[in-house]
């Protein structure tokens, strides 16, 4: 689990890649964490702090994003 | 395992059984083992300990653990302790000793915590406000009790110690924590779901209680 540039967090499950990022609802006033992207493959996230870049590596593909 | 943020060395935690861990710093030009340590080794250890955490420029580390239901965190500095030539012979035990803290007796629980067998986690995660203070958070699941504080490391003190129950099984745990430091303010994530979000005013290094969320 990382988050990216203070702004996006990036988690892993057995099967799966998760992006969220925090939202406030301006009704309750309270912030929680949303997902917002979702990438089926089972896969390694590596970052590199000060980085905008992040590699999520899996069993065929290497994918690239750029968290700005 | 990380690398260091000044992209010097990578440090490891290892683990050889349930007993003995070790932390292990590798100099990234010449891969000499440059420092080497132990956690637990007696034979009443029961050590479980995952992420070592570093601060803004990589030069100072942080290692929360806990041994047979001890919560205990562990500190060094990467000047002081970094040798060439000398990985394997570390620090000393009273060295070590000096800068070990141990939580459970300050935040009055006692240890009957029990970690999750063939699990590295430690229950106890932090991570670096500045260079002197960590924001700790752990969960006592005897009472499924989240407890956060900030720890001094020059003074070896806790303050703003909260404790607040949590309405879940006795298998959760803390898994990540973050230190956001545009807000600043912590993000605690737990394994089934739950998330905590600290603010702390870093003049007074004092938590927002009333901002918890």
């Amino acid at each position: 689990m990382f988050l990216i540039n203070n702004k996006a967090l990036v988690a892993r499950s057995s099967g799966k890649i998760y992006f969220f990022k925090r939202e406030k609802d301006e009704d309750t006033d309270i912030s929680s964490w949303q997902m917002y992207n979702e990438l089926s493959h089972k896969g390694l996230i590596f970052y590199i702090k000060g980085n905008v870049r992040i590699q999520v590596t899996t069993d065929e593909k290497i994918f690239f994003y750029m968290i700005d | 395992m990380i690398i260091t943020y000044d992209s010097t060395h990578t440090v490891a935690v290892t683990k050889s059984d349930d007993t003995l861990y070790m932390v292990r710093m590798f100099n990234l030009e010449s891969y000499q083992n440059e420092f080497s340590e132990k956690v637990g080794g007696s034979e009443n250890s029961y050590i479980k300990m995952k992420d070592i955490e570093q601060n803004s420029n990589g030069s100072k580390f942080a290692l929360a653990f806990i041994d047979d239901g001890i919560f205990k965190i562990r500190t060094f500095e990467k000047s002081k302790v970094c040798k060439a030539g000398n990985g394997e012979e570390g620090r000393t035990e009273a060295e070590i000793k000096d800068s070990e803290f141990v939580i459970n007796d300050k935040i009055d629980i006692n240890h009957f915590t029990i970690p999750i067998s063939n699990f590295p986690e430690p229950f106890i995660t932090c991570t670096f406000i500045n260079d002197d203070n960590l924001y700790v958070n752990l969960f006592y699941n005897y009472d499924q009790d989240h407890h956060h504080f900030i720890y001094n490391i020059p003074g070896k003190t806790i303050s703003c110690h909260k404790k607040i129950h949590m309405d879940c099984t006795r298998l959760n745990f803390p898994y990540k924590c973050f230190w956001d430091s545009n807000q600043n303010q912590v993000y605690s994530f737990y394994r089934q779901g739950q998330s905590f979000r600290v603010p702390i005013d870093l003049e007074t290094m004092k938590i927002d209680e009333d901002d918890i969320q």
